[in-house]
C-alpha cells in the first residue's frame, strides 16, 4: 500500500467574499511526482501558499505524513508566535517561489548556509571562539552545500553574488536550496516559467534526479504542459477553485472536463494546448 | 556645427534649439529659486516687522541657476555620460567578494588604524578638547555598530535607536542616585536593560515593515524623551542628572577624593591632570569598541548573523527555509539596543551629566546616517563614517551654524550619488575544492 | 464633570483636528502614489507658517487695511510658494530615488526634514516669531445656569472649520470628479497600467506632492493664525501627528484623512484636558504605535494580503 505523503482534505480558502479554493481533495504519494495544474486564476498557487504555511485556510485540514504518523499542518500554523510557515518548513516540506526569492546580496554558498541554518552551532560562544564543534557543524552544511551545487551544476558560481546569476541558473540555485533543508516533500511553483526548451529539458531531468537519487516527493504547478506530462506520475486539476480532475497523465489529457476547462466555450483562460 | 575640443569624441556644440530649451530651464529655474529663496532668506521677520535682505535670495538664485545650467550642459558631453554610466554600474551590484590578497591589506590597514587610534589621545595628553572629541567618536562608532546590526544587517529601519543610549546613559545617573551605582556596575547591567527594552519593541514591531516601522520606532525613541523630559521627580526634567565618572577599583580620577580613599594620580605618583578621566574612559572604551568590533564580525559570520542578512534579504523565504523571523527580528533588535545602552553609559560618564537634550531625534538621524553613509552591514564603512561626522564639525568649527544644514545637504546627495554608502560590505569566500568528476 | 468643559475640550479637538486632517491629506495621497512617506511634509507645513507670517508682515507694510482682503491674499500667497516647494522638493529629492529600496528615499527625506528646519533657522533666526493677533473674538454657547459654564468657538476657530471643510470638499471633488482625479487614482492603483494608458505618472506624482503641499499649508495659515506664533521646529511635531491621523484614518483614502484628523484631534484635546497636557505628545505618538501595530489598514483602508 503505497504511502501518502501528503493528505489534502476539503481544503477551502477564502479571501473576503472570494472563495479561492472550495472543497479541495487530493493527495501526493510518497516518492512520486505530483503536478498541479489548471488554467490561471485556478487556485494552485493558494493550494501551495496553503500547503506551505504561508495562508491559514478557511476550512479543510492538510496532513503530512511524518514517520509513519500524520502530522496536522493547521495545527502547526495556528500557535500565535511560534507557530507559523517556518514550522511547515521544519518538519520536512520545502517549496520555491513563482517569483525566484533568492537572498540576491548573499553569495551562491551563503544562500546554501542560510538553508541549513538548525543543522549548525547556535551557540554564540563557540562561533565566537569557532570552537571544533563549531566548525565541524560549519564544515559539514559547507560540504552538503557544495554537493548540491554539483548536483544542480551551480559549483562554479559558488562564491558569486546570487542576484548576478543568469535567471535559468537562479531557479536551479532555489531548488539546490529548497534541498538543503532535508525536505522529505519538495513544492516546485512553476520551476519551468522563463526557460527554454533546453533548460526545461534540464529541469526534468533535475527533478527525476531529485526523486531518483534524493527520494524526495515533488509537488509541482507548472504550465508547460510538455513537462507535467513527462515527469509527472500523478496529475491534479484545479479549475475556479475545485478538483476537476485527478490521475495520470492519460487520464487527465483525455478528460473532458479537464478539457472544457482549458479551451472552454465561453470563457476561455489558458492558452496552453492540451496534448490529445 | 563646429568641434570644439580634441578630444577623440566628437563633441558638436550645442545648437540653438538646444541653447534654447538651456536658457529656458534656466530662467524657470531662476523664477522657482527666487519664489522658493525670496520670502524666507529675503524677508527676515523680526518681531511684527520684516527686515529685508535682498542679496541672499539673489546670491541663491544665481548660485542654483549656474549650478544647473552647468549640470545640464555638463550632461550632454559624453565625458560626464560615460562616468554616469559607469558609476552606475558599480553602484548596481551591491557587495562584492573579497579575495585572500584584499583581506591581508585590509588587516594590515585595520592594525596601523587601531593602534594610531589607541595612542592619539596620549600624545595629546594635555589637550582635553582632543581627547573629548577623540572619546565621542569612539561613542558613535559603538552606536553605529549596534545600529548597523539592526539596520544594515537585519534590515529593520529603526528611528528611534537613541531610546536605548538615553535608557544607558539614564541607568548610570539614576543608579548612581538611588541604588549607588557605580561605572561599571551600570557597565555590566545597562546592556540587560537595554536588552530588555530592545526585546520589547522588537515584540511590538513584529508585524510592521518598511516605513511603517522607521515611524514607529520614531514614536518609540520620542515616547522616551518625553517621558524624561516631564517625569521631573525621577529625572530632573530638562535639566537632567549628574552622573558619576569612572574608578579604578575604588580610585577616583578626580584632584580630590571625594568618597575618602586616594585619588587616582595619588596613587600613582603622578601630578594631576584632568584629563586623567577622559584618558582612562578611552581607553575602556577602545577595549569595549575593539571587543564589539570583533563581535560583529565573528556574528556575521555566525548563523545568527546570517539569519539576519536573510531576513533583510527576503523575509518570506527565511519562513520557507525554516527559520523563524520573530527569534531573528529580536535577536537583532536587542543586540543593537545592548550596544546603545553600553554607549549611553560611556557618554553619561564622560559628560558628567544627562539630560534629555542630548537624546533627540537628530542623534538618531546622526547615528542612522552613520550607518548608511558608511555602507550598511560594513563594519569598517561605520567605523570611517562615525569618526567622519564626529570630527568633520569639530574640524569646521567656524560653520557650526551651518552643521544641520550641511548634514541635510549631505543626506540627501549621498542618496542620490552613492546608495550604498561609501563602503561596500564584503561577503565571505569560501574554499570549493576540486571537482572530482 | 461639566458639560461646558467636555463641550470645550471637543471644539478644541475638532478644530485640531481639521488642522490634522488638512496636512494629513499630504501624508496619504503620497503614500497612496508611491508608497513613501513623505518625512518632509511637516516641515513643509512649517515653512508655511512662515510664509504666512512673512506675507502678512509685508501686507500690513504695504498698508493693506480690510481684514478679509489681506487675508485672500495671503492665502493665496502661501498656498502658491508652499506647492512650489512641495514640486521643488520632489523633484530635487525624491524622483531622482524612485525605485530605489525603502531606505533610500526615507534617508534623504530626512535630509530634507533637517535641511529645511535648518534654513528656516539660519535665514530666520532661531527665535519663535509672530503675527498680529486678528479676528479676536468667539461665539460662546451656555450650558446650564452659571455665568462660567460657557463653552466657546473663536472666530478663527469657526474659520478654521469652515475653510478645512472648504479645502477638503474641493479636494474630494477634484479626486473624485476631474480627470485629473482620475489620473491620480489610477495612479496609486497601478502605476504600470497607468503609464501604458497614456498617463504621465511623473507628472501625476508631482501634482500629488504638489497638492499635499498646499493642502498643508492651507493648514499652516489657519494655524498662524489661530496661535499668532511659530518657530522652525513646529513641523517635527505636528508632522508626527499628522501622519498618525492620516493612518489612523487610512492611509491613502481622502475622506480616512480627514476622519482620522479629527479622530485623533479629539482624543488628544481630551487627554490633554482630563489627564495631562505635559504628556499630551507621548500619548499622540502612542496612539501611532497603537495604530501601525494593531490596525495598520486604519479604519477607511483595507487590510493588504501579503502577497507569496
Amino acid at each position: 500500500m503505497p504511502v501518502q505523503l501528503l493528505t489534502v482534505r476539503d481544503l477551502g480558502m477564502r479571501f473576503g467574499g472570494i472563495h479561492a479554493l472550495i472543497g479541495v481533495n487530493f493527495s501526493v504519494e510518497a516518492g512520486s511526482i505530483t503536478a498541479l495544474i489548471g488554467p490561471n486564476g485556478a487556485g494552485k498557487t493558494t493550494v501551495f501558499n496553503c500547503v506551505t504555511g504561508f495562508y491559514p485556510p478557511s476550512t479543510g485540514s492538510m496532513e503530512l505524513s511524518v514517520g509513519g504518523a500524520p502530522q496536522d499542518l493547521g495545527a502547526l500554523l495556528a500557535s500565535q508566535f511560534f507557530g507559523g510557515s517556518h514550522r511547515i518548513a521544519r518538519i520536512g516540506i520545502a517549496r520555491t517561489f513563482q517569483n525566484i526569492r533568492l537572498f540576491r546580496d548573499m553569495t551562491v554558498l551563503e544562500n546554501l548556509l542560510v538553508a541549513q541554518h538548525h543543522s549548525l552551532n547556535h551557540n554564540l560562544l563557540s562561533g565566537f571562539f569557532r570552537t571544533h564543534s563549531y566548525r565541524a557543524a560549519e564544515q559539514a552544511a559547507i560540504d552538503n552545500a557544495i554537493a548540491w551545487l554539483t548536483v544542480v551544476g551551480l559549483r562554479d558560481s559558488a562564491n558569486r553574488l546570487a542576484g548576478t546569476l543568469p535567471y535559468g541558473h537562479q531557479r536551479r540555485l532555489e531548488i539546490a536550496r529548497a534541498m538543503c533543508t532535508h525536505p522529505c516533500l519538495i513544492c516546485l511553483d512553476e520551476p519551468a516559467a522563463g526557460l527554454n526548451p533546453r533548460e526545461t529539458e534540464e529541469l526534468a531531468a533535475l527533478i527525476r534526479q531529485l526523486r531518483q537519487e534524493h527520494r524526495a516527493t515533488v509537488l509541482l504547478i507548472e504550465h508547460d504542459m510538455s513537462l507535467v506530462m513527462g515527469i509527472s506520475d500523478h496529475i491534479v486539476v484545479l479549475d475556479q477553485g475545485r478538483v476537476i480532475a485527478a490521475g495520470t497523465p492519460q487520464v487527465v489529457a483525455n478528460s473532458p472536463e479537464v478539457i472544457h476547462a482549458y479551451l472552454g466555450v465561453e470563457d476561455s483562460q489558458s492558452n496552453t494546448a492540451v496534448p490529445a | 556645427m563646429s568641434e570644439l575640443h580634441s578630444s577623440s569624441h566628437n563633441q558638436a556644440a550645442p545648437s540653438t534649439s538646444q541653447w534654447r530649451v538651456l536658457l529656458r530651464d534656466a530662467f524657470f529655474t531662476f523664477i522657482l529659486a527666487w519664489i522658493v529663496f525670496g520670502p524666507i532668506t529675503g524677508l527676515q521677520l523680526a518681531g511684527l516687522e520684516f527686515i529685508p535682505n535682498w542679496q541672499r535670495p539673489l546670491l541663491l538664485a544665481i548660485t542654483v541657476t549656474l549650478g544647473r545650467l552647468l549640470f545640464l550642459s555638463a550632461l550632454n558631453t559624453s565625458w560626464l555620460k560615460e562616468r554616469l554610466a559607469r558609476s552606475a554600474a558599480k553602484e548596481s551590484r551591491a557587495a562584492t567578494v573579497q579575495s585572500a590578497q584584499e583581506w591581508r591589506k585590509w588587516l594590515v590597514v585595520s592594525a596601523v588604524a587601531a593602534l594610531v587610534a589607541f595612542v592619539l589621545p596620549f600624545v595629546f595628553v594635555d589637550n582635553s578638547y582632543v581627547i573629548k572629541s577623540l572619546l565621542l567618536a569612539m561613542i558613535y562608532v559603538l552606536l553605529g555598530l549596534g545600529l548597523n546590526i539592526v539596520v544594515g544587517l537585519a534590515g529593520l529601519l529603526d528611528l528611534g535607536f537613541v531610546a536605548f543610549y538615553a535608557v544607558g546613559a539614564y541607568f548610570l545617573a539614576l543608579g548612581a542616585q538611588y541604588w549607588g551605582l557605580g561605572f561599571w556596575s551600570a557597565l555590566a547591567l545597562s546592556p540587560l536593560l537595554a536588552a530588555a527594552l530592545g526585546g520589547l519593541l522588537g515584540f511590538t514591531v513584529l508585524r510592521t515593515h518598511g516605513d511603517y516601522l522607521a515611524i514607529v520606532t520614531l514614536g518609540f525613541g520620542e515616547i522616551i524623551r518625553l517621558v524624561l523630559t516631564n517625569w521631573l521627580s525621577l529625572t530632573g526634567g530638562p535639566n537632567g542628572m549628574p552622573a558619576p565618572a569612572p574608578t579604578l577599583f575604588g580610585l577616583e580620577f578626580s584632584r580630590v577624593s571625594k568618597f575618602g580613599g586616594t585619588p587616582f594620580h595619588e596613587f600613582m605618583g603622578w601630578s594631576y591632570n584632568p584629563n586623567m578621566k577622559f584618558l582612562f574612559l578611552y581607553v575602556v572604551l577602545f577595549l569595549v569598541v575593539a571587543l564589539m568590533i570583533a563581535w560583529v564580525y565573528r556574528l556575521r559570520l555566525m548563523p545568527m548573523g546570517r539569519a539576519w542578512e536573510a531576513l533583510r534579504e527576503d523575509e518570506v523565504a527565511c519562513r520557507s527555509l525554516g527559520i523563524n523571523p520573530v527569534v531573528v527580528k529580536l535577536s537583532a533588535f536587542m543586540m543593537g539596543a545592548m550596544t546603545g545602552g553600553l554607549a549611553g553609559v560611556f557618554f553619561a560618564s564622560y559628560q558628567g551629566f544627562v539630560n534629555p537634550t542630548s537624546f533627540t531625534f537628530f542623534e538618531s538621524a546622526l547615528i542612522l546616517a552613520i550607518v548608511v553613509l558608511g555602507g550598511l552591514g560594513s563594519i569598517v564603512g561605520v567605523i570611517v563614517a562615525a569618526f567622519v561626522l564626529t570630527l568633520l564639525p569639530e574640524l569646521l568649527r567656524e560653520f557650526a551654524d551651518y552643521r544641520i544644514l550641511a548634514f541635510g545637504i549631505l543626506m540627501v546627495l549621498m542618496m542620490i550619488w552613492r546608495p550604498r554608502g561609501l563602503i561596500r560590505t564584503r561577503r565571505p569566500v569560501f574554499t570549493i575544492p576540486e571537482s572530482k568528476l | 464633570m461639566d458639560g461646558h468643559i467636555f463641550a470645550q475640550q471637543l471644539v478644541n479637538g475638532l478644530v485640531l483636528g481639521m488642522i490634522y486632517g488638512l496636512i494629513a491629506v499630504g501624508y496619504s495621497m503620497v503614500y497612496g502614489v508611491i508608497g513613501m512617506i513623505n518625512f518632509a511634509h511637516g516641515d513643509v507645513y512649517m515653512v508655511s507658517a512662515y510664509i504666512t507670517g512673512i506675507t502678512l508682515s509685508v501686507l500690513a507694510f504695504m498698508g493693506v487695511q480690510v481684514v478679509l482682503w489681506t487675508l485672500i491674499i495671503a492665502l493665496l500667497v502661501v498656498m502658491l510658494v508652499t506647492g512650489v516647494y512641495g514640486w521643488v522638493i520632489e523633484r530635487v529629492a525624491y524622483r531622482p530615488l524612485r525605485g530605489s529600496p525603502k531606505l533610500t528615499p526615507l534617508i534623504s527625506a530626512i535630509g530634507v526634514s533637517l535641511f529645511l528646519q535648518a534654513y528656516v533657522q539660519l535665514s530666520q533666526g532661531p527665535n519663535p516669531q509672530g503675527i498680529k493677533p486678528m479676528l479676536s473674538g468667539a461665539f460662546r454657547f451656555w450650558f446650564g445656569s452659571g455665568e462660567e459654564q460657557f463653552f466657546q468657538i473663536t472666530y478663527i476657530q469657526t474659520l478654521i472649520v469652515l475653510v478645512a471643510m472648504a479645502s477638503m470638499l474641493g479636494l474630494a471633488y477634484l479626486i473624485g470628479y476631474t480627470s485629473l482625479g482620475r489620473s491620480c487614482r489610477a495612479t496609486q492603483q497601478d502605476p504600470k497600467m497607468a503609464t501604458l494608458l497614456g498617463i504621465d505618472t511623473n507628472r501625476i506624482i508631482s501634482t500629488v506632492f504638489v497638492i499635499g503641499a498646499v493642502s498643508a499649508s492651507i493648514a499652516g495659515f489657519l494655524v498662524t493664525l489661530n496661535y499668532g506664533s511659530f518657530d522652525f521646529y513646529i513641523g517635527f511635531v505636528v508632522g508626527v501627528k499628522a501622519f498618525t491621523a492620516a493612518v489612523l484614518g487610512g492611509i491613502g483614502s481622502l475622506p480616512g484623512a480627514l476622519l482620522g484628523g479629527v479622530l485623533l484631534g479629539l482624543l488628544e484635546s481630551l487627554f490633554s484636558g482630563y489627564i495631562s497636557t505635559d504628556y499630551k505628545d507621548a500619548f499622540s505618538f502612542s496612539v501611532l504605535i497603537l495604530v501601525l501595530v494593531f490596525k495598520p489598514s486604519g479604519l477607511l483602508g483595507r487590510p493588504a494580503v501579503e502577497k507569496v
